[in-house]
């Protein structure tokens, strides 16, 4: 039997058809449940379009060549994102599941309130990125701004290289990785060394965005009082370490 | 309530004055932007001058919520909540998701019937989800500061709850509150709104876009504002004014500088803390679109859940007091209406006046021969 995974991977052009006939043809693609790959669609002329394939909920592969514009795949859900190109700010904003993988840098606010899924650059990402997220990943491989994961209130953060002024919030309970340096941490933000359990969950996170790299290279960033109450009791989770 | 405008008063015309019949009951200006939808324009035709903007439903029961939301917007109040403010566990909303009961909405399409509804796009978006996006009338982007009930630019853990950000499994950040912006973090700086503005016209589907600001800077940021077309302008005017004369000022001087800067029939709307109902329409008469009632619904949701304390909470009590806090506003907005009717028989900027010189100066109002 054919599944769709096993048909040719369709292609639309975006200089001939615009974003909105783009986006319902794609909605309206049959998905087979039981295929094993999601069905690739090939999306060409990708040339600096401003908010982009936003609201995607779908179960297909894009994937895409060229830059993007601003709050590119904002919204999104299950839709897994393959992008080769630089993206402006907002990139993956208020994003709920699924994944966006761009291979190239990202403006500001990436991930910004985003709920869950995965979001990874390969290349650097400006400031404030993970800004009031509440769940999911983001994976920078290269530097990333000031403000980084500011007002987050979940979800994880990792910095393959390093981060500009105050990273990470004293009120928040986003978890923060770091391989480089920090120009300077927030206020109430403390640096600690990994747990053994934050080593195989981190090397687990670094598989599935494919970064290189060894969980033992990074450190941690927390609230200062968060680690205060890990410590006073460890292995768990004050609700009152504040 | 209290009357902080009792210094103007409405002008009647000349005995002259030629018999004019009926006029047309007030209606809220036409929003000029092509990237509105007819259906939103179509609701902006029926929605009253006064509207909910910063009701606390966090301390609301979500289903008691719910029904005081669907009873304002069935009396063509727009209501600006959250889904996640007024769902129930199965994130169901029976004011997103059906159409008003009243026998006006029975001749208009399928599309015209929804319940006006303002979405606070918050900069943080804490409790916003996509499908607060959906048949939306207006997306607020708002910038101005939000004080938690300490005074903290914070939100409380109550507030973070009703968001559904918060469960028995993670510890409340900052304890028992965090830090409110007020600016979103993905817009590098007040030029890149236009952007922003752009992604939420395409995310929400022609509803308008309206930006909430304070007063306290307005004469750098409000033009700046302006420049990133949004359709409509919300002021945020309590937090400043406590004096009639200065509630006017700032009202007419906005409309003023909105005029002056390319902003001429974009709506503003205004909220100022308490007023009666014979203010809302002063505040009609010196420039605002729209007047902010929070306080018309704290005052009576008041005097309504301390009647009816120790009552079974069911459906049928939480419709009854909805239907009960509904009439109430209905029955003092339709002093407000009135007035605006009465206003249609007067030229523009002559519907008002004062005794009191200083008010007419200030203001700049047609003085009293005789009198000043």
């Amino acid at each position: 039997m054919n599944h769709p995974s096993d048909a040719q991977p369709t292609k639309f052009a975006l200089n001939s058809t615009n974003m909105n006939q783009v986006m319902n043809q794609i909605r309206e693609m049959k998905v087979d449940e039981n295929a094993e790959k999601l069905q690739e669609v090939t999306i060409e002329g990708v040339q600096h379009q401003e908010h982009a394939f936003m609201r995607l909920s779908h179960p297909v592969r894009l994937i895409l060549e060229g830059a993007l514009g601003d709050y590119a795949f904002a919204f999104n859900e299950v839709t897994d994102v393959q992008m080769t190109g630089d993206v402006g700010h907002g990139v993956g904003d208020g994003m709920r599941s699924g994944a966006v993988r761009i291979r190239g840098n990202a403006g500001e606010g990436a991930g910004c309130s985003m709920t869950g899924g995965t979001l990874a650059i390969y290349g650097s990402a400006g400031n404030r990125c993970g800004a009031a997220m509440r769940g999911g990943g983001i994976f920078v491989r290269g530097d990333v701004g000031k403000e980084t994961g500011i007002g987050a209130l979940g979800g994880t953060i990792v910095i393959g290289g390093d981060a500009g002024a105050n990273l990470g919030d004293a009120a928040s309970n986003v978890t923060i990785f770091i391989r480089g340096q920090a120009e300077s941490l927030a206020e109430g933000v403390t640096e600690a060394p990994l747990r053994q359990r934050e080593q195989v969950r981190l090397g687990l996170l670094l598989i599935n965005a494919s970064i290189r790299g060894d969980a033992k290279d990074f450190r941690r960033i927390v609230p200062q009082a968060m680690l205060a109450a890990e410590q006073a009791k460890p292995g768990e989770l004050n609700p009152n370490w504040r | 309530m209290r009357e902080r405008l009792e210094k103007l008063r409405f002008i009647s015309p000349r005995v002259e004055s030629a018999w004019t019949g009926n006029l047309p009951e007030w209606q809220h200006p036409a929003i000029k932007s092509e990237q509105i939808a007819e259906a939103v324009q179509n609701r902006f035709k029926k929605i009253t001058p006064l509207f909910l903007h910063n009701v606390s439903w966090h301390q609301i029961n979500p289903d008691q919520a719910n029904a005081l939301a669907v009873a304002m917007g069935d009396i063509n109040f727009p209501v600006s909540v959250l889904r996640s403010e007024i769902s129930n566990h199965n994130n169901e909303s029976l004011f997103h998701d059906s159409v008003p009961t009243s026998d006006s909405a029975d001749s208009l399409p399928q599309t015209d019937q929804e319940y006006p509804r303002i979405v606070p796009y918050r900069p943080e978006r804490y409790g916003l989800t996509a499908s607060d996006f959906d048949n939306s009338t207006i997306l607020d982007i708002r910038l101005n500061s939000h004080r938690d009930e300490t005074g903290r630019f914070a939100y409380s853990a109550e507030q973070l709850a009703r968001w559904d950000i918060l469960n028995t499994e993670v510890p409340i950040a900052g304890g028992s509150w965090v830090p409110s912006s007020n600016f979103p973090a993905d817009v590098p700086n007040i030029e890149g709104l236009p952007s922003k503005i752009g992604q939420l016209r395409t995310l929400s589907k022609g509803a308008a876009i309206f930006v909430t600001i304070d007063p306290f800077h307005l004469e750098l940021d409000l033009r700046r504002i302006l420049d990133a077309k949004p359709d409509g302008i919300i002021m945020q005017l309590e937090c400043l004014a406590p004096d009639g004369l200065e509630l006017a000022k700032l009202v007419k001087q906005t409309r003023k500088w909105m005029n002056q800067h390319d902003g001429q029939g974009i709506p503003l709307w205004v909220c100022p803390g308490p007023i009666d109902a014979d203010d809302a329409a002063k505040l009609v008469a010196l420039g605002a679109s729209a007047v902010a009632i929070d306080c018309w619904f704290n005052e009576i949701w008041d005097e309504i859940e301390s009647a009816s304390k120790g009552s079974y909470a069911s459906q049928s009590q939480f419709a009854h007091q909805a239907h009960q806090l509904a009439s109430e506003i209905h029955w003092r907005a339709e002093r407000t209406m009135g007035l605006l009717h009465a206003l249609k028989h007067l030229p523009e900027n002559e519907g008002i006046t004062s005794l009191d010189p200083k008010w007419c100066k200030e203001l700049d109002l047609p003085s009293l021969a005789g009198f000043s």
